[in-house]
């Protein structure tokens, strides 16, 4: 048995991962990392309740903060269109979300293990991490080293200033996240900007990018642990711009911290410099060469029905590969999952029809159609996506699954925006997981009689 | 036009005839002088005889191609990133590329970017093999260090 996979990003890699364990011959077709490359750091399952794009941090029913798992709850019953209330049902089993996530995110971190990269947390406590701007962000799962940030376990933050670094303000950073701190009521925390004094080959360099190149060497790790000796206290935390290293940041922040006897942690940064996403895309790259999962680097241009029961896809330079069955995860209109043609929004591989979270049909029409006035408000566009059916085969304007072996999984399902919600890479976890397994289910059945269901 | 029109009919209102007279008058003579004065000179030859001294020089159909590519550029900054570690130096900044991207088809200013952008590239192709925009950022980069050190603002 054989699967394509289209799309490399968590969704894609979840998928192909879960695949190639349950002993199928896999083959990923990606042009480019998707938009999981693009993270901040962390591993948004219910980042955000529902409609309030801000932090959960007092609820006004309960007079406390929200628990992740009380906020994916939310997620599924608050909103029909949501994925996560396509893929948990309506409630019978309440204990569902929490367990199949837990157990997502456990396989998840199985997999990014022999990179190196590690992902901490649950849904049973919030996180709260400092951003390059100093503005905090509330998490669930984070990767490290971003996720030793957290300022709730946390009773000193000392900001790691790297002066000749582009982009990146220690002081500014220190005055926002003191602020960010009082006006949200947190305990007192000390916030402070430590000048150590680094080595000269740092003193000299401005881009990031160099920088986090330059620390994965041997040579620039022991040099950068000297500068820290003794500047560690108990419960103090150093917060460095995420510039730790890029293939070996474990071995560096281990380093960091023996010589300092300081927890070290980086800020969440944003695209340009999503340092924490290019790490998480490595390892996942990593995992499914490790899993003997082949890639084929280029463009898909369609996806069609061929001799029943599989389906053929035409790729870049006249190319074509035939599959048994297909996961399309090939996202939104970053990685071109969705378009923009010819001035009507679209699925350009099969022409899928496309939903908003309200549940209208915007797919032909122009984009600026679905967009709404005002900075914050919500905007259509932003959660448009596929319609599936219960095993996330997507639907066909008719309402039936499109192809009987065609599933969709991560942000190309609609009905909901992953930025503003911050649920993006939990769904693109759980239904990429479940997309394998309804894959696998599919190719086990008995051959139906037609592939393409009119 | 429409200035000239609600000053006719002004005229016409307060019956100034004498007045409107004139208004006929240089609107006559200013179409004449359009039609058959002097040439208007091409705008951009105009640009080049100020700006060639200083190293400007016609967008080539090639560079109008690649800056038409480069337009689709998200700012994410994986270039950068891979650039990086495959061991590139220096290392592609996105926000030069961009302005690198904008600047190809008036790349005679080319203002914001530094003398090494492009010039130190190994043109291994690793930052267009990862741009989620398909943009051929080695062709950018080999464009960039074809042209000239930037001369500044002469």
């Amino acid at each position: 048995m054989s699967a394509v996979v289209v799309g490399a990003g968590l969704a894609g890699a979840a998928a192909a991962l879960a695949l190639a364990e349950a002993g199928l011959e896999v083959v990923q077709v990606a042009a480019a990392p998707g938009a999981t490359a693009l993270s901040a750091g962390t591993l948004d399952v219910a980042g955000a309740s529902p409609g309030i794009p801000t932090l959960p941090w007092r609820d006004a029913l309960r007079g406390r903060p929200l628990l992740p798992r009380e906020r994916l709850a939310l997620h599924r019953r608050g909103a029909p269109s949501h994925p996560y209330a396509q893929l948990f049902g309506g409630g019978e089993d309440p204990a569902l979300p929490e367990r199949e996530v837990e157990a997502g995110v456990a396989t998840l971190a199985g997999w990014l293990a022999p990179a190196g990269l590690a992902l901490v947390g649950s849904l049973g406590e919030n996180r709260l991490l400092p951003t390059v701007p100093g503005t905090l962000r509330v998490a669930d799962f984070a990767f490290a080293p971003a996720a030793a940030a957290d300022l709730l376990l946390a009773r000193e933050v000392a900001v790691v200033d790297v002066p000749s670094l582009e982009g990146f303000d220690a002081r500014a950073l220190a005055r926002t996240l003191a602020r960010e701190i009082e006006v949200l009521g947190l305990p007192k925390l000390l916030v402070s900007v430590v000048q150590p004094r680094l080595p000269e080959a740092f003193l000299a360099e401005t881009a990031p990018a160099r920088l986090a190149a330059c620390l994965d060497g041997d040579d620039a790790r022991a040099a950068l642990a000297r500068a820290f000796v003794g500047l560690g206290a108990d419960g103090r935390v150093l917060l460095f711009p995420p510039v730790l290293g890029i293939g070996k940041s474990a071995s560096l922040v281990a380093a960091l911290e023996a010589a300092s006897g300081a927890r070290v942690a980086e800020a969440l940064a944003f695209p340009p410099f999503a340092l924490a996403g290019f790490r998480l895309q490595r390892a996942l790259d990593a995992a499914l060469a490790a899993a003997g999962v082949r890639r084929i680097a280029t463009r898909v241009l369609g996806i069609a029905a061929s001799e029943a029961p599989g389906l053929r896809l035409a790729l870049d330079d006249n190319a074509s590969l035939d599959a048994e069955a297909v996961v399309l995860a090939s996202g939104r209109f970053a990685s071109g999952g969705l378009a923009d043609l010819r001035d009507a929004v679209g699925e350009p591989l099969l022409g899928l029809p496309l939903y908003d979270a309200d549940g209208r049909r915007i797919d032909g029409s122009p984009a600026r159609r679905s967009a709404r006035k005002g900075y914050g408000n919500e905007q259509p566009l932003f959660s448009a996506g596929v319609r599936t059916d219960q095993r996330l085969r997507p639907l066909a304007a008719n309402g039936r699954p499109r192809h009987a072996r065609l599933f969709a999984a991560g942000d190309l399902l609609g009905g909901f925006d992953p930025a503003r919600e911050r649920t993006g890479l939990g769904v693109a976890l759980v239904s990429g997981l479940r997309a394998a397994r309804a894959l696998v289910e599919a190719l086990r059945a008995p051959p139906s009689r037609t592939g393409d269901l009119p | 036009m429409r200035g000239y029109r609600g000053f006719a009919r002004e005229m016409l209102r307060t019956g100034s005839l004498r007045a409107l007279a004139l208004q006929l008058k240089t609107g006559a003579l200013h179409v004449l002088r359009q039609g058959v004065g002097r040439r208007r000179a091409d705008p951009v030859a105009q640009f080049l005889a100020h700006y060639g001294p200083d190293g400007a020089a016609a967008p080539e159909p090639a560079a109008r191609a690649l800056a038409r590519q480069a337009e689709a550029c998200l700012v994410c900054g994986l270039c950068s990133l891979e650039c990086a570690r495959v061991g590139g130096r220096p290392p592609l900044d996105p926000r030069e590329a961009v302005v690198a991207a904008a600047r190809l088809e008036v790349d005679w200013l080319r203002l914001g970017l530094s003398p090494a952008t492009g010039a130190a590239c190994g043109a291994c192709d690793a930052c267009t093999r990862i741009c989620p925009a398909g943009i051929p950022i080695h062709l950018v980069q080999a464009r960039l260090a074809s042209l000239a050190p930037p001369t500044g603002i002469g």
